[in-house]
């Protein structure tokens, strides 16, 4: 268990690291970069809590397709002309680092404080690693209950798929005189 | 107390011809100047004739009542006009004794000069408003002492205020004429405020505005402080100057010259003015509560009617010289207010009516018959012209100078001896008087001698048109000419009246309301006997008359006489300059307050309140719109720090 | 398990710093990716710590939904593009004033 907490906490701090990347970067693709590496991270993290399928979704979706989306978009659009000027020392930058740091100080003081206490009457369920394992897997759990319990969800699912499908599709395409 | 329909009627009778005059004929003729002179002249007549008819009824009415009773009255209600807790105005006339001789006096002189006017105004257009306005006139006056209570009173007091302001400025077009309607009214104004805080006292301290009801309350021994009485009456008084042009507010009186001369007759002369002195006889157990009160009235009269005879005897004007003379027997009348006598202040005011509308018509005449002349000084010689205007304005004269059995002596003669006969009166006032006496005997002799006698100074073309006046205007000459001069005997004093068995009538029937004072035969405060007092005053008169005529037959001024009183006669040619006094200390200040406000107050103050409340809306709502600015990103930030604020705030506790 | 957790918070702030902050559109989308992966993150760090599914479940489906807004994100990202000429996020001002 020490090695996975050491392996959860290097992943945190990579990710951190990655964020602060994307957020002080000025090209489009640095940025486009750190979120891959925060991506990764989390589906690293993931992986060392013993959910694979989700990590495996994470690689495979976000920064596999996503970000590729991100990517081809950015070198499409190709734009040379227009440049950044540095963020930092912009009045509305600082602002917004003061107030994003006071909502991280109270959203820290929060989860140091309450967590693992059991608010709202919350009850440990059953399955932990052992009992999943004994299942057969994360994977064939989880897909135990999409089909049983979340039927509905995933249908639903298929079709919020199926507009984003039409609407991207609908939304560049160019328009016929 | 009897009931009746007769006072409404003598009412609203002259009010029903306003309405035909100013209404109905217009709509019937479609035009508002279309209406003849006869065809309104007869109509208004008629009217005001009708009520003299049903005014005389009321008259023998009383005086058949007087036997049973002590205090008869003629009484209606009307309608319950004002009902508010404890204010309580009805409606309601009343014909007392008082009322019943000044009702006859309105409409009796009233519908003499409306027959005058029929003649005198024949070549005048608009002829039609005129009637209409003389009517309401009428209806006002009557009102103002036919009332039960004070309310009405005022309402007929504003009333005859309105139709003077009306009829002096009945030719408009004319702005001098115009101003002094104007003047007119608002000098009454000014005294109409005093007559309101007189009756806000007087319901304060009886609670009641009635006069019956106050009446009782006085005589019941309802006790009020004596300053309180005091202030009320000095503040009543204040109306009575502004009505009957006493010191400081008889300026109106000779501007009001300017109006038709009947009009002068009638509201200038017998009625209107008359309405003070009427009103103080009325409150006469309230004035009693009040000795200081009575003393400033004394000493006003005496000092208006010595100050009013002496302008008199500088002016040119016909008019003017009766005016100024109005407002001297007015003085006159509120001396005798003064001292007490109020019967004589009555019979006065009754023997007034009489010779000043003789003479205020006669002046007409004489101005008609001169084509619209009025300087004396441009007349001359008329006595064989008009023989018959002579001879009326003749009789008025010798009346108002107290020559002896003409009816200005037995009224005069009385309130001089009052003066110095009663308690309340003072040696100064007495000489006041005579001195006041013998001025107006020598100006009406002036008046006389340049008008009738001497060399003819008229211009050429106007002693073309020199003609003797019809007969409309001639009969009600002639009816007041006889009146004048038999009209004193109503009121024969003790000491003449014993031989002949002739009672003072007059007393004898104003004795339930004012209480007779008897007078001593030998004076309190200078020791005369009455008949020396009455064989001086008609030496007096008699030689003051004489004086007038014949020392100004060829020299107009006092200062031809005597070359020294050259600027005497100046100052008081130009009635002491008080209309120029009065311009400077308080109208010009006034409308230099005025422009103060419109200039200061009104444009950079309010306006720059106004204007400024708009332009900081404005300009907030400017600094308001960087808010928007488009950005997104922005509102997005602002998103965030609401979101945080709302944390902090809902779940401090949970922090801590 | 707060370690998670505190991560989640972070990557929250951070993805609300760039929606405000970056000019750029694509970026601002990105952003909005990060916004949605530290959801997910606390929503599996929740779901490990009370030993249910429930959370992971949830992520599978958020993820999902992820995909298909990026898409039309980008879609809408080319068509300010061709109205405008420009991807900068101030270009568009309408709602000035």
């Amino acid at each position: 268990m020490d090695n996975q907490n050491i392996l959860i906490s290097l992943f945190c701090i990579a990710a951190t690291f990655f964020s602060l990347v994307m957020l002080f970067s000025k090209q489009a693709l640095t940025c486009a970069l750190g979120l891959l590496g925060v991506l990764i991270c989390t589906a690293g993290i993931y992986g060392l809590i013993g959910e694979h399928f989700i990590a495996a979704v994470q690689l495979v979706v976000y920064a596999g397709a996503i970000m590729v989306l991100f990517i081809f978009s950015i070198m499409l659009l190709n734009l040379k002309h227009e440049v950044y000027s540095s963020n930092v020392k912009k009045p509305l930058f600082i602002g917004a680092i003061i107030a994003g740091g006071l909502l991280f100080g109270f959203l820290s003081t929060v989860i140091v404080d309450y967590f693992g206490q059991s608010l709202g009457g919350m009850q440990q369920g059953i399955f932990t690693r052992e009992y999943i394992f004994n299942l057969g897997g994360n994977s064939k759990v989880l897909a135990h209950a999409l089909f049983t319990q979340y039927y509905m969800s995933f249908e639903v699912i298929s079709l919020a798929l199926l507009v984003g499908l039409i609407g991207a599709v609908t939304l560049a395409k160019r328009k016929f005189e | 107390m009897m009931q009746s329909n007769l006072p409404l009627l003598i009412l609203i009778l002259p009010l029903i011809g306003f309405f035909v005059n100013g209404v109905v004929y217009p709509l019937i003729l479609k035009g508002f100047a279309k209406t003849s002179a006869p065809l309104a002249g007869i109509t208004a007549t008629a009217f005001i004739s009708l009520s003299f008819i049903l005014a005389v009824k009321v008259f023998f009415l009383l005086s058949g009542a007087g036997h049973e009773e002590h205090n008869p009255v003629v009484m209606q209600t009307v309608y319950q006009w004002l009902d508010v807790g404890s204010l309580h105005i009805p409606f309601e006339l009343k014909v007392d004794k008082i009322s019943g001789i000044l009702i006859l006096i309105i409409t009796g002189i009233g519908s003499l000069i409306h027959l005058y006017s029929i003649g005198y105004m024949s070549h005048e257009k608009c002829v039609g408003r005129y009637f209409s306005y003389l009517n309401l006139f009428c209806f006002a006056m009557l009102l103002l002492v036919m009332g039960a209570n004070l309310p009405l009173l005022f309402f007929g007091w504003e009333g005859v205020g309105l139709c003077s302001y009306l009829l002096i400025g009945f030719w408009y077009t004319d702005t001098e004429k115009a101003d002094a309607g104007k003047k007119a009214f608002i000098v009454n104004r000014i005294g109409d405020l005093g007559f309101l805080i007189g009756m806000f006292l007087i319901f304060k301290n009886f609670g009641t505005l009635t006069f019956s009801e106050i009446y009782t309350s006085i005589a019941s021994g309802d006790t009020i402080s004596q300053t309180t009485a005091v202030a009320i009456c000095l503040a009543l008084f204040v109306g009575a100057t502004g009505k009957s042009a006493q010191i400081p507010l008889y300026v109106w009186l000779p501007d009001a010259m300017s109006g038709p001369t009947p009009v002068s007759a009638l509201i200038h002369a017998a009625t209107m003015v008359t309405a003070g002195v009427y009103m103080i006889v009325k409150l006469n157990p309230l004035f009693d509560l009040a000795p200081q009160a009575l003393t400033v009235i004394a000493y006003t009269g005496a000092f208006t009617a010595l100050f009013a005879g002496s302008i008199a005897i500088a002016q040119k004007d016909i008019k003017k010289v009766l005016a100024y003379s109005t407002v001297s027997q007015l003085g006159f009348m509120f001396l005798a207010c003064g001292v007490g006598a109020y019967q004589t202040a009555v019979f006065h005011l009754m023997t007034h009516a009489f010779f000043k509308a003789l003479l205020f018509l006669g002046s007409g005449s004489v101005i008609h018959a001169c084509s619209g002349e009025q300087d004396m000084t441009k007349m001359g010689g008329l006595k064989k012209y008009l023989p018959h205007t002579h001879l009326t304005m003749l009789i008025g004269s010798l009346a108002i100078s107290g020559i002896p059995f003409f009816s200005g002596f037995f009224s005069k003669d009385e309130i001089l001896y009052s003066v110095i006969a009663l308690p309340s009166g003072h040696t100064l006032l007495f000489f006041v008087g005579v001195l006041t006496a013998a001025l107006t005997a020598i100006y009406t002799g002036r008046m006389m001698t340049i008008t009738f006698y001497g060399t003819e100074r008229l211009s050429h073309e106007a002693k073309h048109h020199l003609h003797e006046s019809p007969a409309t205007m001639l009969i009600p000459l002639y009816v007041l000419a006889i009146l004048a001069a038999f009209g004193g005997f109503l009121g024969v004093p003790h000491l003449l009246g014993e031989q002949f068995s002739l009672h003072h009538q007059l007393a004898h029937w104003l004795d339930p309301l004012v209480p007779t004072r008897v007078l001593p035969m030998v004076g309190v405060k200078l020791a005369l006997h009455e008949g020396v007092v009455m064989v001086g005053s008609s030496v007096l008169a008699i030689c003051s008359f004489a004086f007038g005529i014949v020392a100004f037959k060829k020299k107009f001024h006092i200062s031809d006489h005597i070359s020294g009183l050259k600027d005497i006669q100046k100052v008081l040619e130009n009635k002491y300059f008080i209309d120029e006094i009065y311009f400077a200390v308080v109208v010009n200040p006034l409308k230099l307050l005025g422009k103060l406000c419109a200039h200061v107050v009104d444009k950079v103050i309010i306006d720059g309140f106004i204007v400024g409340l708009g332009r900081g809306t404005r300009d907030l709502g400017k600094r308001f719109k960087a808010l928007q600015s488009g950005d997104v990103q922005a509102y997005a930030y602002l998103l965030v720090l609401g979101l945080v604020t709302l944390l902090w705030i809902a779940f401090r506790k949970v922090m801590m | 398990m707060d370690k998670i957790q505190l991560l989640s918070a972070f990557l929250f702030t951070i993805g609300l710093l760039i929606v405000i902050t970056r000019r750029n559109t694509i970026v601002l989308l990105m952003g909005v990716e990060l916004l949605l992966n530290a959801a997910n993150l606390s929503m599996v760090g929740f779901s490990h710590h009370m030993s249910q599914i429930d959370g992971q479940m949830q992520v599978f489906f958020v993820i999902t939904i992820a995909a298909a807004e990026s898409a039309i994100g980008l879609s809408i990202l080319v068509n300010l593009y061709r109205n405008f000429g420009s991807i900068k996020t101030d270009v568009a001002q309408g709602l000035r004033g």
